[in-house]
């Protein structure tokens, strides 16, 4: 009987050492960086606190460039067999990168996780973005949306409520016209400023609050030509053509500077921006949503991690990492450092993220946000599509094509390239 | 009349240029040193308000640029010696030898300098990749072995020695790789030191790279910490970013600035009147 | 090297006749390898369709060349990389021979001078991009400041389809004029000095000298500076990617943007091959022409 225990014993001491002695599971993490210096100290914080809690797994974390580059690196490395086990990318990509079978579906995992309950725990509005026909691929990581900063000084210049940011769009388009400032026929103030970049953000935001669809459920047509998406447009062409409360193009990142320049009352941009306003702002501001017609309809953005493992043992140790990174506690560390939104509803009540709503109670707006947030448009072939988009939007609003026809020819261009 | 005007041209060109190209210099010194609330202002203002030492250091400390100093100095120095050796001994037998196919590797070599690396990368990324050598100094510098610009360059400062000298050498008993070294070589100073610094700059500076073919951060080069500060989501940090910059710039410049002196007029001559 | 000049032994022979074969092996190995098996690489692929709808690779002939001559975007980017490089080459390469000319002297700060035109062809290429960006800001960049400061209205440097090409034609001038510089300085370096000094002596005018003297000398650098310039040309990809993305409008769209825009932003490696390929042929055949109008 003692022999016997010590048999036992003995076993489970070898078995013991034998598990420590293990090399641990090598693990890629890549990640692009799209919000500027120091995430990488972050990102490597995370991971050296990841490999110090799982002795058993290593990773090793590698930064990819911009959301560009780190697609090209994947490309290539789908075609030579150089993949990572977990990368980062832009939402937008989801489909594209499981279509090419580059990322693998992660419901078994999900399974074993605790399926639906799992998923629960991320805000419903990310997740639309993580599916590609019928499976689920990408794990929320840092998201973000569209958000209207407004200029309280400037409201109270104009006998406005500084403390009420325009809720729906005929309130928006109110407030403009009074914010606008002239001087002879220059602009010194724009009432409002809606920047475009190349995912069109700004057109899904005005398409979705007017409770339209710009892309089919099946993403292989667009629906520009919609009659709620043309209105959507039509909106934005008045705010420009009609109201002349907005320039016709303002790109992406001067948007931020107009506003701490005082040259825009109120833009959209995203909720990562608050950083650089909190930085540079040197008056009043606020936080609003965006505003609503039909209904509230942020778009979503930002990145997912995508898991690129076939092999059962690492799959396993990479799905440790993933779960982990969206724990609430981890998820609260990474939104409160980067200014992207935390991806779990927990994470909200962290610590972290309490102190950050104490010291700056704006935030919450941005958390009213993701329970109506909508869907970025993507699908397998949606690329071509956006940038039709974008050359549409920018010659409509600069009144070098009609709307209708310039809404019929992109369509149909769109239509023709997405079918290629 | 006619020269001074020519001469007036000439030197309005130069100062043009030299206007046109020191205000974008400035302004990249003076937004490295600016704290970066004075970069975002409505009118462009010239002079810092006060001067922001920090960014020198934050951005030193934004990405591992000493490590990737010694990378870069690395990688760039292999690759310049595999090159001038390659390129040399091409050069040399496509410039003073005739040898049956001398046309079609000359058109090889033309033709190789056509092909840019948006081309290339994928096909050369997967060869790294069978060779086992992908996120490794030698997919860094493997497939820069040999330059074609600088075989070409090299071939037309060869061809321009005269064959006078080649037989002077032969005399000498200094025939072949030898002629080579002692004699084509030094007459061909500037176009070599030229063809250096060129080379030297392309590999300095390539981000793309050595972005695609390595993960560790002990092998990576300098662009990709500067790539560090670049943003696309929200506005970029551009003091930082300025700062960074002149990291990465600096000591290609000052090695420009020191070897000048093989680009002068000096007074050595071709070697005809030995 | 110690046997004297006269023997001629067959392994003396042997040996001269395998040197040049030697000496160009490893540099052809190298071009083989890393350039023209990519070549091969891409023209085997242009033949496939291969994208992220059809991810396993299906053999569709010349589908992709004919797909790409019906696509009027093609014939606009190749339309828009006929004018950079028309003008971004002679710009370039005769500003670099000016400076060239007007620095090949002992000049007080002749030596700070090549160092500042030279800096910008040092400059990493986002560095120099993003400054530019500033400069040709539409609201507040230095461009429009300037052209404030003297009256005139503010010009959409990069985002009217009107100007965005002669912008960028102008930044890859300033940041490739510094090359040549190099290049030529480096050949009147090696310009017989006996000729000059003839020609002076004899009364010659310095613009005369110039234009009858230096310039045919200079022949065989300028056929070279403008074969790569050409090249260079076509490598503008950096500054499209960060500055315009192709835009506005398809105005910079540079072919080998386009082949990027193809390949990596739209996932159809394929079609981009075939883009790939046909660039080469262009720019081959454009500098086999000027080589050839050049040996004439």
């Amino acid at each position: 009987m003692r022999f016997g225990r010590m048999l036992i014993a003995a076993a489970l001491a070898t078995g013991l050492t034998a598990t420590a002695n293990a090399d641990p599971v090598a693990l890629s993490f890549w990640y692009p960086v799209d919000v500027g210096g120091g995430l990488t100290k972050v990102v490597d914080g995370l991971i050296a606190d990841f490999n110090k809690a799982h002795p058993d797994i290593k990773v090793t974390a590698v930064y990819t460039g911009n959301y560009d580059v780190t697609l090209q690196k994947i490309q290539a490395g789908k075609l030579a067999g150089a993949l990572p086990d977990i990368a980062v990318t832009e939402i937008s990509s989801v489909p594209v990168l499981a279509a090419l079978g580059a990322a693998q579906p992660l419901d078994k995992l999900i399974a074993g996780s605790g399926g639906a309950t799992f998923l629960d725990k991320f805000w419903p509005s990310m997740l639309l973005n993580c599916r590609y026909d019928g499976k689920v691929y990408g794990i929320p990581f840092q998201r973000s949306t569209p958000v209207l900063y407004y200029n309280r000084d400037a409201f109270s210049e104009v006998a406005l409520d500084p403390n009420r940011p325009p809720e729906t769009g005929d309130e928006m388009v109110a407030d403009a016209q009074k914010l606008t400032k002239r001087e002879g026929d220059r602009v010194t103030r724009w009432g409002v400023e809606l920047p475009l970049e190349a995912f069109n953000w700004f057109y899904y935001a005005l398409v979705y609050e007017n409770g339209g669809e710009s892309l089919s459920a099946d993403g292989t047509h667009v629906l520009w030509d919609q009659p709620k998406d043309v209105g959507a447009l039509q909106y934005w062409y008045d705010l420009v053509n009609k109201y002349k409360v907005t320039p016709a193009y303002t790109p992406w990142n001067d948007g931020p500077q107009e506003f701490v320049a005082g040259r825009a009352a109120i833009i959209w941009h995203s909720t990562g921006s608050q950083s650089f306003m909190r930085q540079h702002v040197q008056f009043h501001w606020g936080l609003g949503r965006l505003p609503k017609n039909v209904q509230f309809g942020p778009p979503s953005g930002g990145a997912n991690m995508m898991l690129y493992d076939t092999d059962p043992a690492k799959q396993k140790a990479a799905w440790t990492l993933m779960t982990w990174l969206s724990d609430a506690p981890q998820a609260a560390r990474w939104s409160a450092a980067t200014g992207y939104l935390a991806t779990s509803m927990a994470a909200w009540d962290e610590p972290e993220m309490q102190a950050l709503i104490k010291e700056h109670p704006e935030v919450l707006v941005t958390k009213e946000q993701l329970k109506d947030a909508k869907a970025e448009p993507a699908s397998p072939n949606y690329a071509p599509a956006r940038d039709i988009l974008n050359g549409l939007i920018k010659a409509v609003l600069a009144n070098k094509e009609p709307l209708e026809d310039g809404v019929k020819q992109a369509t149909a261009e769109a239509n023709g390239a997405m079918a290629k | 009349m006619k020269r001074a005007v020519g001469r007036v041209a000439l030197y309005a060109t130069v100062l043009i240029a030299a206007a046109l190209v020191a205000m974008p210099m400035y302004w990249l010194l003076v937004s490295a040193l600016k704290p970066s609330t004075e970069i975002f202002t409505a009118t462009p203002r010239w002079l810092p308000g006060r001067i922001e030492w920090r960014n020198f250091r934050d951005a030193w400390e934004g990405a591992a640029f000493g490590r990737y100093f010694i990378n870069s100095i690395g990688v760039t120095a292999a690759i310049l010696l595999l090159q001038l050796v390659t390129s040399n001994l091409a050069a040399f037998a496509l410039a003073r030898r005739r040898f049956a196919g001398r046309g079609f590797v000359l058109f090889a070599v033309i033709g190789a300098l056509i092909i840019p690396i948006q081309v290339t990368f994928l096909a050369n990324f997967i060869t790294l990749q069978h060779f086992g050598w992908l996120d490794s100094y030698a997919a860094l510098i493997a497939p820069f072995a040999t330059s074609a610009f600088g075989t070409f360059l090299l071939r037309q400062a060869f061809l321009a020695v005269p064959d006078a000298i080649e037989d002077a050498a032969r005399l000498d008993r200094c025939t072949g790789l030898a002629f080579l070294w002692h004699f084509l070589l030094p007459l061909s100073r500037p176009t070599v030191v030229a063809f250096v610094l060129v080379a030297l700059v392309a590999h300095w500076n390539d981000y793309f790279w050595p972005l695609i073919v390595t993960n560790r951060d002990e092998i990576r080069t300098l662009p990709i910490g500067l790539a560090m500060f670049v943003s696309q989501e929200v506005t970029t940090d551009w003091n930082l970013l300025m700062a960074a910059t002149l990291f990465v710039a600096g000591p290609v410049l000052v090695v420009f600035f020191l070897t000048q002196r093989y680009f002068i007029r000096s007074h050595v001559n071709t070697g005809l009147k030995r | 090297m110690k046997e004297l000049a006269s023997t001629n032994s067959a392994a003396m022979r042997v040996r001269a006749w395998l040197l040049p074969y030697l000496c160009v092996l490893p540099a052809l190995g190298a071009l083989a390898l890393w350039n023209y098996y990519p070549l091969a690489f891409l023209m085997d692929l242009s033949l496939y369709r291969l994208s992220a709808s059809s991810p396993a690779p299906s053999w569709i002939g010349l589908a992709n060349y004919r797909r790409l001559f019906e696509s009027p975007l093609f014939w606009q980017v190749l339309s828009n990389t006929a004018i950079y490089t028309g003008l971004a080459v002679p710009l370039s390469v005769g500003l670099g021979l000016a400076l060239a000319v007007a620095l090949d002297q002992r000049l007080k700060g002749a030596r700070l001078l090549r160092t500042l035109f030279y800096t910008p062809v040092v400059m990493p290429t986002v560095a120099g991009a993003t400054i530019a960006l500033w400069i040709f800001n539409t609201d507040y960049g230095l461009a429009n400041y300037l052209l404030g400061l003297v009256g005139l209205p503010p010009i959409g440097w990069l985002t009217d389809s009107g100007y965005a090409l002669w912008t960028l034609i102008a930044v890859g001038v300033w940041k490739t004029f510094g090359y040549f510089m190099l290049v030529y300085l480096a050949a009147l370096q090696s310009l017989p000095q006996s000729v000059l000094e003839a020609a002076r002596l004899d009364g010659a005018r310095p613009w005369d000298r110039f234009w009858s003297i230096t310039w045919p000398l200079l022949r065989p650098t300028t056929w070279f500076a403008i074969v790569i310039a050409l090249i260079l040309s076509f490598q503008a990809f950096d500054f499209v990617n960060i500055m315009t993305q192709g835009g506005p409008s398809n105005a910079t769209n540079l072919l080998v943007f386009y082949v990027y825009q193809n390949g990596f932003q739209y996932f159809q490696l394929g079609f981009a091959a075939a883009i790939a390929v046909i660039m080469f042929v262009l720019v081959y055949g454009l500098s086999g022409l000027i080589s050839l109008w050049y040996s004439r």
